[in-house]
């Protein structure tokens, strides 16, 4: 027990250490994400690579993209992409004015190209298809963060014949 | 009273004094099994779910689900929904032992927990960070064994081995995406189990008899872990390769033996407190994807030969028992674009056994105390066919969060006493696996 702690400690170390490297659990502060008229930045306004977030792009997309659409949304679909990034292309609220050139949060605006999603069986198959449009927030309304999460010894007695 | 209960009273009321031979060294008993380097079955380790062994067990490089964490710790890092799983094992098994020429056999079967598994990818803007915790049957101790020859002119053997229990992997691990393609992982592990043994040996010739037995409860602990490394090479390629620690395993055993013969009987209750320290395992592995198709390829390389198991696992003539193995397991998987999305897998596994001897004829040899006892000889396996199986499998995915999958695995292995070729033994193993997983959204 005591000669494998040290190196699991370090290993653990090493792996926490390396989350920092890449793996981003929050927006990093400031965390100006609106304009001044209200409406949301889009990643790639300050991140040059925005296209590896999330949103943009389901993960592993150059892995899933060989199966077919539902075992690709089983094993690629983030199960918080839903509350946490995705607009519901087909659940506005109705009492919102649509938004049309705006951008919402994290969008990349709203551009015919924006699909990143080349999975068989048809885009449509994925939820992120509706990120083009996404919904803009009442005016004056600030746009939702992300939520973070909280954080007898000689002897061989067994198996002798 | 039968022939046995005489013996089991007689062993029990020599137990003191055998226990005081058994301490000072002298009993004859002490000194054959002293002398003998034991088959641990702790080194065979078969897939736990069912969408791995219908691959032939191939998982290094590609399991984006809560198996990762007995596989290899990278790979959790792909996992995306929380995910929960629990899958069963049915083995039923045969031993099929020729000795001078005489084939008997014996059958057994037993229906298994294989793994529980739990997932918990945390929501990140970039990367991954998952936990997974997992239990698997990591080895699986269920077995039957019967050898028995008769010359019909006054000398006879009979050997029994009836076992019962496992080893399992309780598991926490951890994993990150460190970079755009490359993700690690760590798993930490603790080992428990137990095992249920009844050993008997039957000997006699025109002049010697000997009756030995051993009945033995023990419960295995220990510690172990893992790190692994997955590179997402691009154009549908993964790579995968991981590490295993060493099992440093405690053994508690508490029993009963017996050493009865025309000169001099041994043996009563004993307990026992051991370690083995089981070696390193790496396992390296290549996953690609093309369309509607994953074909998996692991390597797992192991030195056995530093097994130590009261000391280095060695033959009288000093010769290691154990030797280095290179396993291989590959498959593929087929991804029907069905009405109901199904999958349809295949695949090989080739798992050599490590253990190079088999037992053999006994030898009447002659103690301190000028009393007779038996000692098996062993001789150098030599393996008609290793340790290898066939597997298939399939699943389906439901309501998009739901998958079952079955395996099928078919295989065992043949192998002989090399030099004399007096005996052989033919295991047969197939195995039923099936695995429900559930995915939140």
């Amino acid at each position: 027990m005591t000669r494998i702690r040290p190196v699991v400690w370090l290993l653990l170390l090493a792996v926490l250490a390396g989350a920092g490297c890449y793996t981003v659990l929050r927006h990093p502060e400031p965390m100006e994400l609106t304009e001044e008229d209200g409406s949301s930045k889009a990643c790639s306004d300050c991140h040059a690579d925005a296209d590896l977030y999330h949103y943009a792009h389901e993960y592993d997309v150059g892995w899933y993209q060989y199966y077919p659409a539902p075992w690709a949304v089983y094993y690629s679909s983030p199960w918080w992409y839903d509350s946490y990034w995705y607009y519901p292309p087909h659940d506005p609220d109705p009492g919102l004015p649509q938004e049309t050139g705006g951008r919402s949060l994290w969008s990349r605006g709203s551009t015919s190209d924006s699909n990143p999603l080349p999975i068989q069986g048809g885009t449509g198959a994925l939820p992120p298809a509706g990120l083009t449009s996404p919904d803009k927030p009442k005016p004056g309304e600030t746009t939702q963060p992300p939520k973070e999460e909280k954080k007898d010894k000689e002897k061989r007695r067994l198996w002798g014949r | 009273m039968n022939r046995r209960s005489v013996r089991t009273a007689v062993a029990s009321a020599l137990g003191l004094l055998a226990i005081a031979l058994l301490v000072c060294g002298l009993a004859p008993g002490a000194q054959a099994q002293g002398g003998s380097v034991p088959e641990i079955p702790l080194t065979f380790r078969s897939p736990f779910a069912a969408r791995y062994a219908g691959m032939g067990g191939a998982s290094i490089a590609f399991a984006d689900d809560h198996v990762a964490v007995l596989s290899n710790p990278a790979t959790l890092g792909l996992v995306r929904s929380i995910e929960v799983s629990i899958g069963f094992n049915r083995q039923d098994g045969s031993r099929d032992v020729t000795y001078k020429g005489r084939e008997v056999g014996r059958e057994f079967g037993k229906t298994r927990l294989s793994h529980l598994g739990f997932a918990y990818p945390f929501p990140t803007y970039r990367g991954s960070l998952v936990v997974g915790l997992a239990y698997g049957r990591a080895s699986g101790l269920d077995s039957d064994y019967l050898m028995d020859w008769d010359s019909g002119s006054g000398i006879a053997e009979r050997e029994t081995i009836y076992e019962d229990g496992g080893l399992g992997s309780y598991s926490a691990a951890l994993a990150t995406q460190v970079s755009r393609d490359l993700t690690l992982g760590i798993t930490g592990t603790i080992l428990g189990g137990n095992d249920y043994r009844l050993w008997t040996y039957d000997f006699s010739d025109q002049s010697f008899a000997e009756f030995d037995y051993s009945e033995t409860d023990s419960d295995f602990s220990g510690v172990t872990g893992s790190v692994g490394a997955l590179l997402d090479a691009g154009s549908g390629v993964r790579l995968g390769v991981v590490l295993h620690f060493p099992e440093w395993i405690d053994v508690q055993t508490t029993g009963e033996d017996a050493y009865i013969n025309d000169d001099a009987d041994y043996g009563g209750p004993f307990t026992a407190s051991e370690s083995i320290d089981l070696p390193f395992r790496l396992g390296a592995g290549a996953a690609f994807a093309r369309k509607n198709l994953i074909l998996a390829l692991d390597a797992i390389y192991a030195d056995w030969t530093q097994i130590d198991y009261g000391g280095p696992m060695r033959t009288e003539s000093g010769l290691p028992a154990y030797d280095e193995t290179l396993g291989i397991r590959a498959g593929g998987e087929l991804l029907l674009p069905t009405s109901v999305p199904t999958r349809l897998r295949i695949g090989y596994m080739y798992d050599p056994s490590p253990y190079r001897l088999v037992v053999t004829t006994p030898k009447i040899e002659v103690d301190q105390n000028n009393d007779r006892y038996v000692v098996r000889n062993t001789e150098e396996a030599s393996f008609e066919k290793n340790r290898q199986y066939l597997t298939l499998g399939a699943g389906v995915l439901l309501r998009e969060s739901m998958t079952i999958d079955l395996a099928y695995m078919h295989g065992g292995f043949t192998r002989a006493s090399g030099r004399s070729g007096i005996f052989k033994e033919e295991e047969s193993d197939r195995r039923l696996l099936a695995s429900l997983s559930f995915r939140l959204r």
